[in-house]
């Protein structure tokens, strides 16, 4: 296992993805700063009310939140969803799968290995973003406790974690692009139904609401992003802004999601691992 | 035995892949597996290797039942469609290779070393896989499968992309892994090959072995006698005809086959006998490629 996630790193690190990555984080970095530096500059001009100024700043960085995690999100299906199936397709995995390694092993340490590397990814762009705010203040960042920001940083964390899984259990079963559209139809599936199912309890339609609810147990990922924003601004007053994307609303995902999400990324993983050992490779 | 299979079967779907297959190696021999193209050779050997799952049918190989995940540490294979992490250097596969064998720090040094030198790659493994020669490739996935000085090798053409001169080098490895008592799966189509470092060889055909044993057995079966005759006549060719009924003349050339070598004598007491005169007789084995081509065509017309 440890040789596999050893090897999916080193990969990872000689073909330069780190490099690609880097300069991508970086452009996108540079932007967000613009971005939130300029919205800021102006809502210090029209500094009237407190709230608006609020209301506005958080919007700001509810954004840069957003489109950070969906960053993460984005390249991290890139580096997993022909983790697998590239290897099948090729015939690499013919030698590999016939060492004294179990096939569960293998799994676990694409997992291993992949997870490692998004982990550390997601800090990073997690610290550069807290940073941006640090300087620029937008919004009431600085002033929320560690504590908060340790819990925002692991539902960060979460939701590249979970959309590994899926990553995997797609790599391991299809053929690279096949897999690729996977994911992605599920990532957005998530997407939309995160909007659908607040609609749905705007407008007080349980049917809508329902089908937004099965659409997050499918792809639970909008909904760490989520509890994310809501550990931030949950309390801060801004709970009717359901138009903004995926911003917080008054359907704050409940606990029970978020041991959900732990089951979904565990039962992934199993039935990859299961559906992987009955598979006949060549 | 080191290997064994017990009816093995493997259907794709509805496709056959290849059907009861018995076959048993003993320690220490090269066995040979020949047949056309689709017979269903590598079929069996991923099989044994644990790539695919048997429809039916068992297998063991060093006495443990086929997917032991322990006794693979002693077993080698070379996939017949090679094909390794370009992205690695020649060094990095072989450590990670020597990782997946779990062996441990020092010793894999040693075997990354004897191996590049088994596999005549010493010097090219600074560099990366994907500037590798098709050959090299091969070589490299030799070298990885001898690393753990494997009791049980399976190698599934392994000079499909070799050179002469490296085909005769894998021959010499496999002599050598023989003399230390291993024991080695080659499926090949060079019978030439085959012929010369198989002890045994099975063959198979549409998915069914049509013919199994020693190389010698199976090759001294028949033999073929060529003998220049001139004046051949029709009491000649009669008395001929009881040995071979289909024998061939061309011009003063006689071919027959006959059943032993004792026949020899008495065929030219009757061609002397009767009337002609006797130039040369040569009694030759039965090359490995007419008894494979007979037995595949023959199970054609079936
Ligand atoms: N993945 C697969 N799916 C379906 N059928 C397959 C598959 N792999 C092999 N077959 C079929 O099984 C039969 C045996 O194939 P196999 O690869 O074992 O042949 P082979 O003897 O190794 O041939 P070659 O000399 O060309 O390597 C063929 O008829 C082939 O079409
Ligand atoms: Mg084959």
């Amino acid at each position: 296992m440890i040789s596999i996630a050893l090897a999916t790193f080193k990969e990872a690190l000689r073909k330069k993805i780190f490099l690609l990555v880097g300069i991508i984080t970086f452009i996108y970095l540079v932007l967000l700063t613009l971005i939130t530096y300029y919205a800021c500059s102006q809502n210090t001009a029209s500094k009237g009310s407190f709230d608006i100024y609020m209301m506005a700043s958080s919007f700001i960085s509810i954004l840069g939140f957003y489109f950070s995690s969906m960053l993460v999100a984005f390249l991290t299906i890139m580096a997993s969803v022909g983790s697998i199936s590239s290897e099948t397709e090729s015939g690499i995995l013919h030698s590999i799968i016939t060492r004294p390694i179990k096939r569960r092993d293998y799994i676990l340490g694409k997992y291993l290995g992949l997870a490692i590397l998004t982990v550390l990814y997601s800090i990073f762009l997690y610290a550069a973003l807290l940073i941006i705010y640090l300087v620029i203040q937008p919004s009431l960042v600085h002033s929320f406790g560690t504590l908060v920001l340790v819990k925002g940083l692991l539902f960060f964390i979460l939701e590249p974690l979970a959309i590994l899984a899926l990553s995997l259990y797609s790599s391991s079963s299809f053929k690279t692009l096949g897999s690729g559209i996977f994911v992605i139809a599920i990532y957005i599936l998530g997407l939309i139904g995160g909007i659908v199912e607040q609609v749905g309890s705007a407008v007080s339609s349980d049917t809508v609401y329902k089908i937004g609810i099965i659409s997050s147990l499918i792809s639970p990922f909008d909904v760490i992003y989520r509890k994310l924003t809501n550990t931030f601004f949950g309390n801060v007053g801004m709970t009717n802004s359901f138009f903004v994307p995926g911003s917080i609303s008054n359907t704050a995902p409940s606990t029970f999601m978020t041991i959900y999400v732990f089951a979904y990324i565990i039962g992934l993983i199993l039935i990859t691992v299961r559906k992987f050992k009955k598979k006949d490779i060549g | 035995m080191v290997i064994e299979t017990v009816d093995i079967t493997k259907y794709y779907g509805k496709k056959l892949g290849c059907r009861n297959v018995c076959i048993s190696v003993d320690k220490g021999q090269i066995f040979g597996l020949l047949g056309p193209n689709g017979a269903g050779k590598s079929t069996f050997v991923k099989m044994l290797v644990g790539l695919i799952h048997p429809t039916s049918g068992k297998g063991f190989l060093l006495g443990k039942p086929i997917g032991d995940i322990n006794t693979r540490k002693k077993i080698g294979y070379l996939p017949e469609n090679f094909k390794y992490q370009e992205w690695m250097t020649g060094a990095d596969l072989l450590s990670f290779h020597a990782s997946l064998y779990k062996l441990d720090k020092r010793l894999s040094h040693e075997r990354i070393e004897d191996v590049l030198h088994l596999v005549k790659l010493s010097g090219n493994e600074r560099y990366k896989i994907s500037t590798y020669s098709k050959g090299m490739q091969q070589r490299i996935g030799l070298a990885c499968a001898l690393l753990p000085e494997p009791d049980l090798l399976f190698l599934d053409e392994p000079t499909s992309a070799l050179d002469p001169i490296g085909r005769k080098e894998v021959r010499d490895i496999m002599l050598e892994l023989r003399s230390h008592g291993k024991t080695v799966l080659l499926n090949s189509h060079l019978l030439s090959e085959v012929e010369t470092v198989c002890d045994s060889i099975a063959i198979i055909n549409k998915g069914e072995i049509v013919k199994q044993g020693n190389t010698d057995e199976i090759l001294e079966g028949k033999l073929v006698l060529e003998a220049v005759v001139e004046g051949i006549n029709s009491s000649i060719i009669n008395s001929l005809k009881k040995y071979d009924s289909e024998l061939i003349i061309n011009n003063n050339k006689i071919t027959l086959s006959i059943e032993s070598k004792d026949n020899v004598h008495e065929i030219a007491c009757m061609i002397v006998e009767n009337g002609g005169r006797l130039y040369g007789l040569t009694p030759r084995r039965e090359s490995l490629e007419n008894v494979f081509i007979n037995l595949v065509e023959g199970g054609d017309q079936v």
